[in-house]
């Protein structure tokens, strides 16, 4: 939909970027997702890639693994490349 | 909250996910006495884990007056959604904004006048920790019993027309608005289905049809869309009510940072349980505080009190019921108070410091890749590390894991290898002089809990856990709050597990007496014999069957007579830990998972215990 959207595993640490697109199934962890606020428009920091991927949101950190970040796709506005 | 209310003690953690009943209590409000029910903290009402659910069927219910939103102000604008569906429901609604001086810390301005202005409720600044808002909440309930409900406009014209279509076809009587109902049939929501099935004439196949078909018309999953929508309404309510100073970074979410990298988090980890399981728990609990109990309360003073105090009833039976080798005084009693609450105490208190602090979330983080090889995701590390403390406990709290799947891997794991508090201290205490014993001890269970884990998750169909959690920011614990914390998990693990104890006891006692024991720990004696041990240990494996700390504490006794050589100790000691659960837990698991799932659990466990332990003696054997 987005051409210079990215999965969220793409970026590096300490990028930011708005969400474009969740993908898949609308299930139980994607709920929570967009239940945090993480959902189209909304914009995100990677805080942290290893062990788990954390985003920050707002005043609110998630911790997320790597197969629900791969389904989130954003596009960069700042912070490092990747 | 629920507690300055009430006056009762709850559990309140800075961790989601450890309050997993709704709660009820007695409260004065406004002259008069009222029932207050605390439910788990929730996002949203189409949540899938059982918790969850038990807080939409009791909203459903419509059981309550007035209901009260305890929001964070610091994440005011991701709680608006929920209360845009608990408005929804009809019901009288109270916002208490809570954790007032966390968000004044790092900053944050918050215009409540404005936003109460926009959602026509009432929003009840608040500090609960320390009781601050408590009286204006009162009165704010008062007013709002009184009050009638409106709705702001929340959905554009897709969803909105929808739900007003569903709407229609709801003629039937409802404790809740119908409205709510339409919005949950549209999104599918099972528990809303049920209702409308119950609650219409032609048993909800018109409200069903159109809530079909509307789902139809949208591009997106229509919970999804009515998610979006909903938030959309939310960030236009609360747009221009927060204000943010530029606000540097606070300690808490350095060190928060620190704990969830894996350079820096797994050496704090390896010292918090160094110094909190080890030190503090097992040698400042298990043993400087048992020796003191067992020592000089029970052997020198309480135990010779109860036998004088019995000396004069003839029935040598009666005697032994309260006084004897399994009496009810002198032992069921001395293991509850004097081994069992000094480790549980002293676990009890190191968690909830743990968990007050909001440690366990950064921990989950890390250990999530390694517990995704079990079929784990990491927040089921908070279930196994209470686990450690009390397994019956634990197991009520898989509850909070998402899938079913995860939750029956998980109890499986606790109840094979996770030792309680009980039985690790005295584990720890009969091999504290053979450090190779322990060695052996905590290789095989630890290979067991690997291995198991891992082949359970192989044969276990169904998806792969997926993790993703909060992290809520790092916070000094507050004393006050872990005292609660602790006494309230003490006070769960009396009322729950100690009758249950005192009740294995009468049935050692009566088995004893009616010598069906000693005849079934005789058919043990040629399966102990299998594992080269002593037929003594038939009897200990047997009690350990009624009560798990029952068959170590026998194991100490045996080695303190000198019954038991090194190998033998420590097969014993595995098969032990390995052995079914105590009854307490097995009652647990079929209470959570079903009937069907424990005793296949039971008849998994039992051989594999014996299993391990007659492989156990002939490697040990052959090497040692």
């Amino acid at each position: 939909m987005h051409a210079d959207a990215v999965s969220l595993t793409r970026l590096a640490e300490g990028a930011r970027g708005w969400v474009t697109e969740l993908c898949g199934p609308y299930d139980s962890p994607m709920t929570h997702l967009v239940a945090v606020g993480v959902l189209p428009g909304a914009e995100v920091e990677l805080v942290q890639r290893y062990p788990a991927f954390v985003l920050r949101i707002g005043n609110t950190e998630f911790a997320i693994d790597d197969a629900l970040a791969a389904r989130v796709r954003v596009r960069q506005t700042g912070g490092p490349a990747d | 909250m629920f507690n300055r209310l009430t006056g009762r003690y709850v559990t309140v953690s800075n961790y989601p996910g450890t309050t997993v009943e709704v709660s009820r209590g007695a409260g004065v409000i406004g002259g008069q006495t009222v029932e207050i029910v605390d439910t788990p903290g929730t996002y949203s009402l189409a949540s899938s884990t059982p918790e969850q659910r038990a807080v939409r069927q009791f909203l459903l219910d419509g059981e309550a007056d007035v209901l009260v939103q305890v929001v964070d102000a610091k994440n005011l604008p991701r709680m608006l959604p929920l209360t845009l569906q608990l408005l929804e429901l009809g019901r009288p609604l109270v916002m208490a904004v809570n954790m007032m001086d966390e968000s004044e810390r790092m900053g944050l301005g918050v215009n409540l006048h404005l936003l109460s202005g926009r959602l026509g409720l009432a929003l009840v600044p608040m500090v609960a920790i320390e009781g601050r808002g408590i009286e204006e909440l009162k009165r704010a309930i008062e007013g709002a019993a009184v009050e009638p409900v409106r709705l702001p406009p929340v959905y554009g014209n897709g969803v909105g027309t929808a739900i007003r279509r569903v709407r229609a076809e709801l003629s039937g009587r409802y404790a809740v608005d119908p409205t709510a109902l339409a919005a949950l049939l549209i999104q599918g929501d099972e528990d809303a289905i049920l209702r409308v099935r119950a609650g219409e004439s032609d048993a909800g196949a018109g409200a069903v049809a159109a809530a079909r078909q509307a789902a139809r018309g949208f591009a997106e999953e229509p919970a999804y869309r009515v998610a979006l929508e909903r938030q959309h309404a939310a960030d236009a309510l609360v747009a221009g009510v927060l204000t943010t100073r530029p606000g540097q970074g606070s300690w808490g979410s350095r060190l928060g940072d620190l704990l969830a990298r894996p350079v820096t988090g797994i050496p704090v980890l390896l010292l918090v349980v160094y110094l909190g399981l080890y030190q503090f728990v097992g040698r400042f609990g298990g043993g400087t505080l048992v020796d003191w109990l067992e020592r000089s309360l029970f052997e020198r003073r309480l135990n010779p009190f109860f036998e004088q105090l019995f000396l004069g009833i003839p029935w040598e039976p009666v005697r032994a019921l309260f006084v004897g080798e399994y009496g009810l005084l002198t032992m069921g009693l001395r293991y509850a108070v004097a081994i069992i609450l000094p480790i549980v105490g002293a676990f009890f208190l190191f968690f909830s410091l743990l968990e007050d602090s909001g440690y366990f979330p950064r921990l989950a983080l890390l250990v999530d890749r390694g517990f995704k090889r079990l079929g784990l995701s990491g927040r089921a590390v908070i279930p196994i590390v209470l686990g450690f403390a009390c397994d019956t406990m634990a197991t009520m709290v898989t509850r909070t894991l998402e899938t079913k799947r995860e939750r029956v891997l998980a109890t499986l794991l606790l109840a094979l290898a996770i030792p309680c508090s009980a039985q690790l201290g005295v584990i720890l205490a009969l091999m504290a002089h053979q450090p190779l014993a322990l060695g052996v001890w905590l290789a095989a269970v630890l290979s067991t809990f690997v291995i198991i884990g891992a082949l359970a998750a192989r044969v276990m169909p169904g998806a792969g856990p997926v993790f993703h959690l909060e992290l809520p920011p790092l916070r000094r614990p507050r004393l006050g709050n872990v005292l609660t914390k602790t006494l309230a998990r003490m006070h769960w693990y009396f009322l729950e597990v100690l009758p249950l104890f005192l009740v294995a006891s009468v049935f050692l006692w009566a088995g004893q007496l009616t010598g069906l024991f000693p005849l079934l720990a005789s058919w043990l004696e040629p399966v102990v014999g299998v594992l080269g041990l002593p037929a003594e240990t038939g009897r200990i494996f047997l009690f350990g069957f009624f009560r798990r700390d029952y068959g170590a504490a026998g194991l100490f006794d045996l080695q303190r007579n000198g019954t038991l050589d090194s190998i033998q100790l420590t097969v014993a000691a595995v098969t032990l830990t390995l052995f079914i659960p105590c009854i307490a837990q097995f009652l647990m698991m079929i209470k959570e998972r079903g009937g069907r799932t424990a005793l296949a659990m039971f008849a998994f466990i039992t051989p594999f215990a014996f299993g391990a332990g007659f492989l156990l003696n002939l490697v040990l054997r052959a090497v040692w």
